[in-house]
């Protein structure tokens, strides 16, 4: 009280000038030094233990019931348990009524895909993959896959779908359990999400857009700008190499696996220039001799198409398991690279000659 | 274009047609699917060879359970053929459409039959006995078992018409308060809903003596502040009180002799197993987990 009066009576004073001086002005009136420096004191002492106290605890804000109008405490919040219990009254009345017979879910195909264990001839056959074209649009190449014509169309024959697709999930898994990079392909309306979901599962890339010619024989023109990482076996980014990432050549696919074959024979005549297998959907019109390891399928069924993406992508998934199994264990399945002392700057100095831009090999 | 003889006409089209007949191949009677079954009840082959205890006879049985449920799911499949609900279970599709009048025939017959088998579940062929936490949860809020049967066998029987009574839990019940029990009786007319989310379509009352006046208001007791159907509550016993279940048994007077002979026929562990009851209040060593989770056990 002794001091807000003090304040008012110097207000002019105070505001430019400091807190010392004013006291000084005062100690000949009114002896409130001792007094108030000690009351300054505590209001900083307890200033301060109240921030030390705000800022260590966390403030609660008690939850009013809107039927009670009472606070609940805190400690017998419910919500968790509640929310158990709900999904568990769920369970035990769902099923009452009628038990419902098996049936094909769509969206079960796209986000749980089938392994490559459970590739049935059933399973084959509910997707449409022994549907091939008229007989007259057909492959004389693909004779071997063939089982027979109905109704004007050949009929692929599922026991051969079934081993070239269990052949090729053991070349996806093979590959990927070496450290490859798998490129999943699929440019067909309705086949970006299989396609998207098996790349995740497998670790690698997706494109259900078009593909623009010469990514691979041209890539340093079209992919340079591609932002590109060094890992180490425990998919751990290691950082510091921007200087090495920037020499070194742009990233090829280790391994391609298409849906469409006739659309992408561009994409695949470029793995084949650049020595890189190609797995694809081949139906009865499309040439086998476009991929390496062919999955005589039909490519226009959709659920087709994601029966094949789902179990390479699932077959992709055990093979990323077994490296990093194999890691842990201290077996590293691949050659690393090595990263040289000396940092080249050679693309730098001379202007990208092509024997620079191909880096060291 | 002239007509020729079209005796003439019918042998050319015939000479056309494929040796092989087609069109049994399409036709959509014998290829239609039925996905809503009758499903299995736990006890489904002594019922049908001895019959529900003393409760009814095996001919009852099948009549009450197998045909009738068989006609339910039949009407159920004929009513969902070619919509988005074929392949739903049946709790959804009540769900859905317990606020349609348009759809009343489709939730009326999904009702019906989940409330048939929420019956059947419930039932055993060897008498069981309530555990000591079911006794002291039923006397908590009916004051002893022996009046929660009376009171229970009673509803169902001064109920007139066909329908269902359950015992209900409520989950928003705090055991500080008093007031409301935790457990209550409910009556469902005809095919009426017992679930919180079917609430409109939950028909507790004969509309041809509830409405008089005060049935509605702020002092009819009713609480204003709850939507209707707003209180969650999870059922936990039901008692089939549709005549053709005991007609055949009972006749047209055995109504009550029919309630009271179902009380022996309870299979009070499902009955505990549907109801969560809270778990802080429960004993250390309640671990239900290790139980099959599905009423009925299939």
């Amino acid at each position: 009280m002794i001091i807000r009066k003090a304040v008012i009576r110097q207000g002019c004073h105070t505001r430019t000038a400091p807190t010392r001086p004013w006291i000084r002005s005062l100690a000949t009136e009114v002896d409130v030094q001792s007094i108030e420096s000690s009351l300054d004191n505590s209001l900083k002492q307890t200033k301060s233990i109240e921030s030390q106290v705000q800022n260590e605890t966390t403030k609660l804000v008690p939850i009013i019931d809107s039927r009670t109008h009472s606070t609940l405490k805190l400690l017998e919040d419910k919500t968790a348990e509640k929310y158990k219990q709900l999904q568990r009254h769920k369970k035990l009345t769902n099923p009452l009524g009628s038990s419902i017979a098996p049936h094909y879910k769509p969206h079960l195909l796209v986000n749980h895909p089938p392994q490559p264990s459970e590739i049935t001839l059933e399973l084959l056959l509910a997707s449409q993959a022994h549907l091939g074209h008229r007989t007259s649009h057909w492959n004389p190449l693909n004779s071997r896959y063939i089982f027979g014509i109905r109704q004007g169309i050949h009929i692929i024959s599922l026991d051969v779908t079934a081993a070239h697709l269990r052949r090729a999930c053991r070349v996806v898994s093979g590959v990927i359990e070496r450290g490859g990079l798998v490129l999943f392909v699929g440019t067909r309306p309705g086949q970006d999400r299989c396609v998207v979901k098996a790349a995740q599962l497998a670790g690698g890339c997706h494109l259900f857009e078009r593909w623009t010619p010469g990514s691979i024989t041209n890539g340093h023109q079209i992919l340079g700008n591609c932002k590109t990482k060094i890992v180490d076996e425990f998919d751990r980014d290691i950082p510091g190499y921007d200087e090495e990432l920037r020499d070194r050549p742009v990233l090829k696919p280790d391994l391609v696996v298409c849906m469409n074959p006739l659309e992408n024979w561009v994409l695949l005549h470029e793995c084949s220039l650049n020595a890189i297998p190609t797995i694809g959907i081949i139906d009865t019109d499309v040439d086998p001799t476009l991929v390496t390891y062919p999955i005589p399928a039909n490519d226009d069924s959709l659920r087709c198409v994601q029966v094949i993406a789902g179990v390479l992508g699932r077959a992709g998934e055990e093979g990323q398991k077994s490296r990093r199994e194999k890691a842990m264990q201290g077996n590293v399945t691949y050659t690393p690279i090595v990263l040289s002392e000396r940092v080249s700057t050679k693309g730098a100095q001379t202007g990208g000659s092509a024997k620079d831009i191909r880096g060291p090999q | 274009m002239i007509l020729s003889n079209p005796l003439r006409q019918q042998t050319a089209l015939r000479a056309s047609l494929p040796s092989i007949c087609t069109q049994c191949l399409y036709n959509p009677k014998s290829q239609r699917r039925r996905l809503h079954r009758v499903p299995q009840l736990a006890h489904d082959e002594t019922f049908a060879e001895k019959g529900v205890g003393s409760m009814l006879g095996p001919e009852s049985y099948i009549t009450a359970w197998r045909d009738y449920e068989g006609y339910l799911v039949d009407r159920l499949n004929r009513l969902t053929a070619d919509t988005k609900d074929f392949t739903r279970p049946t709790k959804e599709i009540l769900l859905e459409y317990a606020r349609s009048p348009t759809h009343a025939s489709l939730f009326n017959h999904a009702s019906m039959a989940w409330n048939n088998h929420s019956f059947f579940s419930t039932l055993t062929p060897t008498p069981t006995s309530l555990s000591p936490y079911l006794i002291a949860r039923l006397s908590a809020s009916f004051s002893s078992v022996d009046s929660f049967r009376a009171t229970f066998l009673a509803t169902a029987n001064a109920m007139f018409g066909p329908g269902f009574v359950w015992l209900v839990r409520r989950t928003n019940h705090n055991t500080s308060a008093a007031d409301t029990p935790e457990l209550a009786i409910l009556t469902t007319y005809l095919a009426g809903s017992p679930l919180p989310r079917a609430h409109y379509r939950r028909q507790e009352q004969d509309m041809n003596t509830a409405l008089q006046a005060g049935a509605f208001g702020p002092r009819s007791g009713r609480d204003p502040k709850i939507a209707p159907g707003g209180a969650l509550i999870e059922p936990m016993l039901c008692v089939n009180t549709w005549q053709h279940v005991w007609l055949h048994d009972y006749g047209f007077g055995g109504k009550r002799e029919y309630l009271e002979r179902w009380w022996d026929c309870i299979d009070w562990e499902i009955v505990e197993r549907n109801a969560q009851f809270d778990a802080v209040n429960r004993g250390p060593n309640q671990n239900f987990s290790k139980f099959n989770l599905k009423v009925g056990r299939y």
